[in-house]
């Protein structure tokens, strides 16, 4: 077998309640976004960059979309020949199985997974955030830290503190504290969810937790604090790009207009020489229309915009009709609208199912 | 079930379309026959590099994004004869096929579908082979009905019973009538035969050799009438790219949902219009950024199209930008082109400018 220095574990198994209809099928990593993307491609993306080439991802809400998207990991060049990415569900062993009961749960069932490849490493990432980075410099602060567990994190505004696990740190980036979700929290210092833990001790930890009665079973909650009480190394690097957690509606709306403001730090996971990979069904070019209008907006190849559009995002293989006005509108892959009808701040789905976002008005 | 396998022959022929000449915002001329070919299940297919062979296997790759990328079968490279290179017209000579007779005796297809790269169209080639097959013609020539006046092609010679009479190289400008299209069908070992021949009678032309032969074998015709663009040089290859803006067009060969024209994928994101963005009647795609007016346009894979930048009527290809302030009408635009500041650039459709 060959020895991997560094394997990547997505976690890619959770419903996403708080995207409503959205994961009605789906589980949220394999949401379309910004066009022509799903949320898994940005993490995925950087993952090749990294040249990470052996991935688990583990599945558990609603896989088969998802399945299916990743089929071999051929867009994101994961059909290694050494490595590769694997789709990890839960399943059954000679004392029966479970399913994954928390995040740290999920990738203690795959130890065996893990190893095979007797890694140094392991990056335990989340499936469903949107930002662009290279893991090697992490690694590299890891190992030079010589810690036990790296975890990324980021600087938030301290009103938006509460909704993140935050962390309190030295001056030489070493964690001190870490408070999960907290109504007052003392740091800003946000955790992304990305997690360069030392293999073995990895292990050890994970097992110890798997015995515990009282443990949910979560990196967040009971890993991390249990490693800080163990006088664990534990350093936090700090990352200064774009990064979203698209966990809800809101915040996914969010993430998508972002796009059309060409802010550069996103900008440049786009259009810069890092692309985002996706499994993408080829589709013929985008026709724009004789009467129609589109000002800030982006249309992906297979669809048809007849109509006056602004500030909304139109899916591959969507179609926009002549008497149709969108205004800050989301129209997801193969929506098909036509007469007459005006729509602001809403999503739209494929059935043509309107998701308001509370702030918009409805069309008729 | 008989089956056939495609072979598409390509000359870099001074002033044509060349197998890799871009087409329709993301397409190569030599998409249309290997899409048509694959749509109708051909699962070998070879392709004769000729001296660009470079930019060829670079767009075709492992024939992966053409589904031809199998454990057996799948897309092959086959060299062309030296000779050939030199002999620059359509006039069918058969020295790329005798170069390649070995690929021709190790296949177990009973049919060959050959075609050249000079034609934009969505066939389905599918129903025709049925039908040939049915019918037990040795040969199948492909045609279609011609008002322009061309030069540097082939026109078949139809007798008043519709029977097959020649095909002949037309060198100077005229109009020919029946248009052959650089594409047939042939039974592999009627073809092998015909190869033979040529080898030991030094006839190397395949318009020679089918008239004396005619009488032996059964030599069909089948008149394309479906919608088809013959690309040779800039002033047709504009009026194609402009028809493609009618929708009627675009449905019929790109998105008619049976058969899909397909082209090598790319991973850029999709198109991202500005605030001040104004285009109307365009086709546009992944890779793009319009900040500009865009009218009547196909805009190639990531273009930049600036601020207050006018674009009207052109081709746009790959990569290029157009600066603020530029002014271009009927222009085609090569790949990679930058147009500078403030430059306006205005030709007729009569004549498009190509700046590369």
């Amino acid at each position: 077998m060959w020895k991997k220095e560094c394997v990547a574990m997505i976690l890619a198994g959770g419903q996403g309640s708080r995207l409503g209809i959205l994961t009605k099928g789906n589980a949220k990593p394999g949401v379309p976004f910004g066009g022509k993307f799903r949320i898994i491609d940005f993490v995925l993306s950087n993952c090749k960059r990294s040249g990470i080439d052996t991935v688990g991802v583990l599945t558990q809400y609603k896989p088969l979309v998802l399945n299916k998207y990743l089929a071999n990991g051929s867009p994101w060049d994961l059909d290694s020949y050494h490595g590769g990415l694997y789709i990890l569900p839960p399943y059954v062993t000679e004392d029966g199985g479970n399913w994954y009961e928390g995040t740290a749960d999920a990738i203690f069932q795959n130890l065996d997974y893990l190893e095979q490849y007797k890694p140094e490493y392991v990056l335990v990432l989340s499936g469903d955030h949107i930002y662009n980075m290279d893991y090697r410099d992490m690694l590299e602060d890891h190992k030079k830290n010589g810690g036990d567990l790296t975890i990324g994190v980021l600087e938030v505004p301290w009103e938006e503190a509460s909704r993140f696990g935050v962390m309190k740190t030295n001056d030489q980036n070493k964690i001190t504290g870490f408070e999960e979700k907290a109504q007052n929290p003392t740091s800003n210092l946000a955790s992304m969810g990305i997690y360069i833990f030392n293999y073995e001790i990895l292990k050890e930890f994970l097992t110890e937790d798997h015995q515990d009665k009282n443990s949910e079973h979560d990196f967040g909650k009971n890993i991390i604090p249990k490693m800080l009480e163990a006088s664990r190394n534990l350093y936090a690097y700090r990352f200064n790009g774009y990064w979203r957690d698209v966990g809800t509606l809101e915040s996914y709306y969010q993430a998508n207009m972002d796009l059309l403001e060409r802010i550069p730090s996103l900008n440049d996971i786009l259009f810069g020489e890092q692309r985002v990979y996706s499994n993408y069904k080829f589709l013929p070019p985008h026709y724009i229309g004789e009467n129609a209008k589109i000002t800030k907006s982006i249309a992906a190849d297979g669809s048809t915009v007849l109509g006056e559009i602004s500030k909304s995002i139109i899916f591959a293989g969507s179609y926009v009709g002549e008497n149709v006005k969108l205004e800050g509108c989301i129209l997801l892959p193969n929506t098909r609208l036509e007469g007459e009808a005006f729509y602001k701040n809403v999503i739209i789905t494929e059935d043509n199912i309107v998701i308001n976002l509370g702030e918009g008005d409805e069309g008729e | 079930m008989r089956r056939f396998v495609g072979l598409i022959v390509n000359k870099n022929r001074e002033n044509k379309g060349k197998a890799i000449t871009p087409v329709a915002s993301k397409y190569r001329l030599i998409d249309f026959p290997l899409s048509n070919m694959v749509n109708a299940g051909a699962k070998n297919i070879g392709v004769i590099l000729d001296n660009n062979s470079r930019a060829i296997s670079d767009h075709l790759g492992s024939g992966k994004d053409w589904g031809l990328e199998r454990n057996a079968n799948g897309l092959y490279f086959l060299e062309t004869d030296h000779m050939t290179l030199k002999n620059n017209d359509a006039s069918n000579d058969l020295r790329d096929l005798l170069k390649n007779i070995d690929f021709l005796l190790n296949i177990k297809e009973e049919y060959v579908l050959i075609s050249g790269c000079n034609f934009v169209a969505n066939i389905d080639y599918q129903k025709i082979f049925r039908e040939m097959c049915s019918e037990n013609c040795d040969i199948l020539l492909f045609y279609k009905k011609n008002k322009y006046e061309l030069h540097d092609v082939n026109e078949i010679n139809i007798d008043e019973n519709g029977n097959f009479q020649g095909i002949e190289y037309i060198k100077e400008v005229k109009i020919p009538e029946n248009l052959f299209m650089e594409s047939f069908f042939i039974k592999k070992e009627v073809l092998i035969g015909l190869l033979r021949t040529a080898n030991r009678s030094g006839i190397l032309c395949m318009n020679e050799l089918l008239g004396k032969i005619k009488e032996e074998i059964n030599i069909s015709l089948y008149e394309y009438q479906d919608i088809s663009f013959y690309i040779d040089g800039p002033k047709r290859y504009f009026e194609a790219n402009m028809a493609f803006l009618n929708q009627e067009i675009w449905t019929n060969i790109f998105n008619n949902g049976l058969r899909q024209i397909f082209t090598q994928n790319s991973d850029y994101p999709p198109t991202i219009y500005g605030e001040d963005s104004v285009v109307s009647n365009s086709l546009l795609t992944s890779g793009d950024q319009i900040d500009g007016k865009v009218k009547n346009s196909v805009i190639f894979r990531n273009v930049k199209i600036q601020k207050n930048a006018v674009v009207e009527n052109c081709i746009i290809g790959d990569n290029s930008i157009v600066e603020e302030g530029v002014h271009l009408k009927n222009i085609i635009l090569e790949a990679d082109c930058r147009i500078s500041k403030d430059t306006t650039l205005i030709s007729s459709p009569e004549n498009p400018m190509v700046i590369s």
